[in-house]
């Protein structure tokens, strides 16, 4: 029998649970461990930030799932992790401290043989002066902080309707923020609302984003294939914003939040002040705390954690520039490198380095979107580390062979990997590993029409492309900064095929 | 010189605007109705697939 401690219940949490559940069958324990008694679905928070959800929409309570799944469930925050045992056990341990179920603040040391941690993010307003709910500005990261952000548009738009003209600023509260979808999304969500209270012409909406270009999103722009055409995020986005007349402050750092104000900091290090009637802006997140322990008591906490807070998997964190960036240095495992029992997933995990390129301002202020881990891919995480070949399944419930084995089978197996693996290769930020087109001697280099070859010439030398005002519609209002760099309609050229 | 209040904000001047069909395509329900299906069922395909 084995039994499996998971802390956290969020997204790849539960979905570790629930897959073990299935997986492992009767004879394990599953032991789920969580502050929180409900299950929240954030990324709905943006609809209960604009009222067109309520909070009991977006959460459930967990303890009945997991009675009826078999899994027990402590309403505790774990508090410290011996992978090594402590001088009662060789086994590994987690000590919890209780936040409900009528036990708040007692302890408890929880054994296991498998440890996935999932505890998610510790949402770090601290990092900014004044930012958040405790501050002068609102959040969507909790159903009860939506609800406030709910509470406060509404009373904005209640203004509004007075005649008074109004401010709102939605964003990202530092330059190491991420969640810049959610960000995103909730602007649009508060441009929606605006409308539908005939208001929009009285509110001035700012987005103002760490990304050094819109359609970022904290993974450096995607590419996208339409009617045989490459275009960019960044396109889409600048689209988006230019309809419905969303202003963007791009590659800013918020410095503090003041009532009614935001002081911020640009690429090109110049300082600014925005005053803002709405203000909501994301914190940055870092690893909740926790602490490691080995058998003797000594504190291994910098040995399995970054200094981030978030744990050390299986992922390549050898210092590189960002032209050396591979998909490659990412877990496949989350293992643990220093205990093949415990696992990272989620937010949780420590990411080798960020997506989009990291940027500094003139006075060396970091302004980088930090790697986002949204819902699809923390789900994937969780049920990677519940495979039976990753946990306690794996030598429990291995059902024998029944076939015999095919000689050829170990073979087509490695090819259908490589096979998968190019295919990967060619969609993911792995550049070594793209087929590359060699280049053709001038002389037998084709002779390319002088309009149809601008995505084989460098960047700078491509013409502008001329600005297009469909529906009657002229210029946008909005103004230049002479220190911003205008974001463009082109993207990277793309690569060529030849013949 | 800029006024001390005034935001570097972005020039989405040049940013593509949506042609009248495509506004009307996404207010048609049959088209969003059958994108619905669409996306949903890649981003199944994906969840299934996502893998290491």
């Amino acid at each position: 029998m084995a039994e499996v401690v998971i802390l956290g219940a969020g997204v790849s949490g539960h979905t570790a649970a629930l897959h073990l559940s299935r997986m492992l069958g009767s004879g394990h324990a599953i032991t789920v461990v969580s502050p929180n008694s409900q299950w929240n679905w954030i990324p709905s928070n943006i609809w209960v930030g604009v009222g067109k959800m309520d909070k009991k929409q977006v959460v459930f309570p967990l303890e009945p799932i997991y009675r009826k799944k078999g899994i027990a469930f402590r309403q505790a925050k774990a508090v410290a992790i011996r992978p090594d045992g402590d001088g009662a056990s060789d086994r590994g341990a987690v000590d919890i401290e209780y936040t409900g179920q009528g036990k708040a603040g007692q302890n408890e040391r929880l054994r296991y043989d498998y440890l996935i941690n999932a505890t998610g993010p510790q949402l770090k307003f601290g990092m900014t002066p004044g930012l958040g709910p405790d501050g002068h500005s609102v959040s969507v990261c909790t159903a009860d902080h939506a609800i406030e952000a709910d509470a406060k548009l509404k009373d904005v738009i209640a203004t509004l309707k007075a005649g008074t003209p109004q401010t709102l600023v939605v964003g990202m509260g530092h330059g190491t923020c991420t969640c810049e979808g959610a960000a995103f999304e909730y602007v649009f969500n508060v441009d929606h609302e605006l409308r539908e209270a005939g208001v929009r012409d009285l509110a001035r909406l700012i987005y103002l984003t760490n990304e050094a270009a819109l359609g970022d999103f904290g993974v450096d722009g995607m590419t996208f294939e339409e009617q045989g055409f490459q275009t960019s995020s960044e396109l889409w986005t600048a689209s988006l914003f230019r309809e419905r007349g969303v202003e963007a402050i791009l590659g800013a750092h918020v410095e503090k939040v003041e009532p009614g104000q935001v002081h911020y900091e640009t690429l090109d290090g110049e300082h600014h002040v925005l005053d803002f009637d709405f203000a909501m802006l994301l914190p940055p997140f870092g690893g909740v705390p926790l602490s490691a322990f080995d058998k003797d008591g000594n504190d291994i906490t910098s040995t399995m954690f970054a200094p981030s807070g978030f744990m050390r998997v299986d992922a390549d964190y050898t210092v590189k520039p960002y032209e050396e960036w591979r998909g490659a240095d990412w877990p496949t495992t989350y293992v643990s490198p220093s205990h093949p029992n415990v696992f990272a997933v989620g937010i949780a995990f420590a990411p080798p380095h960020q997506i989009s390129r990291p940027r500094k301002s003139a006075n060396g202020t970091v302004i980088a979107p930090s790697p986002p881990r949204t819902g699809m891919p923390s789900g994937v995480m969780g049920r990677t580390v519940a495979k039976p070949s990753r946990t306690a399944s794996s030598t429990a419930h291995r059902r024998p062979r029944t076939r015999p084995r095919c000689p050829h089978g170990r073979r087509v197996r490695r090819l259908r990997r490589r096979r998968a693996a190019a295919r990967l290769s060619g969609r993911d930020d792995d550049d070594a590993r793209r087929p590359r087109l060699l280049a053709l001697p001038d002389r037998t280099r084709p002779r390319r029409h002088p309009r149809r070859d601008r995505s084989g010439r460098p960047l700078g030398q491509i013409d502008a492309p001329p600005p297009v005002h469909l529906q009657g519609q002229g210029p946008t209002r909005l103004a230049t900064h002479p220190g911003m760099t205008a974001v463009t309609t082109t993207s990277d050229p793309a690569p060529r095929r030849t013949r | 010189m800029n006024p001390p209040d005034a935001q570097p904000v972005a020039d989405l001047s040049k940013a593509p605007l949506p042609t009248p069909q495509t506004l009307r395509r996404r207010q048609s329900i049959p088209i969003q109705l059958s994108r619905f299906a669409v996306f949903n069922a890649r981003i199944m395909r994906m969840v299934l697939k996502g893998d290491h």
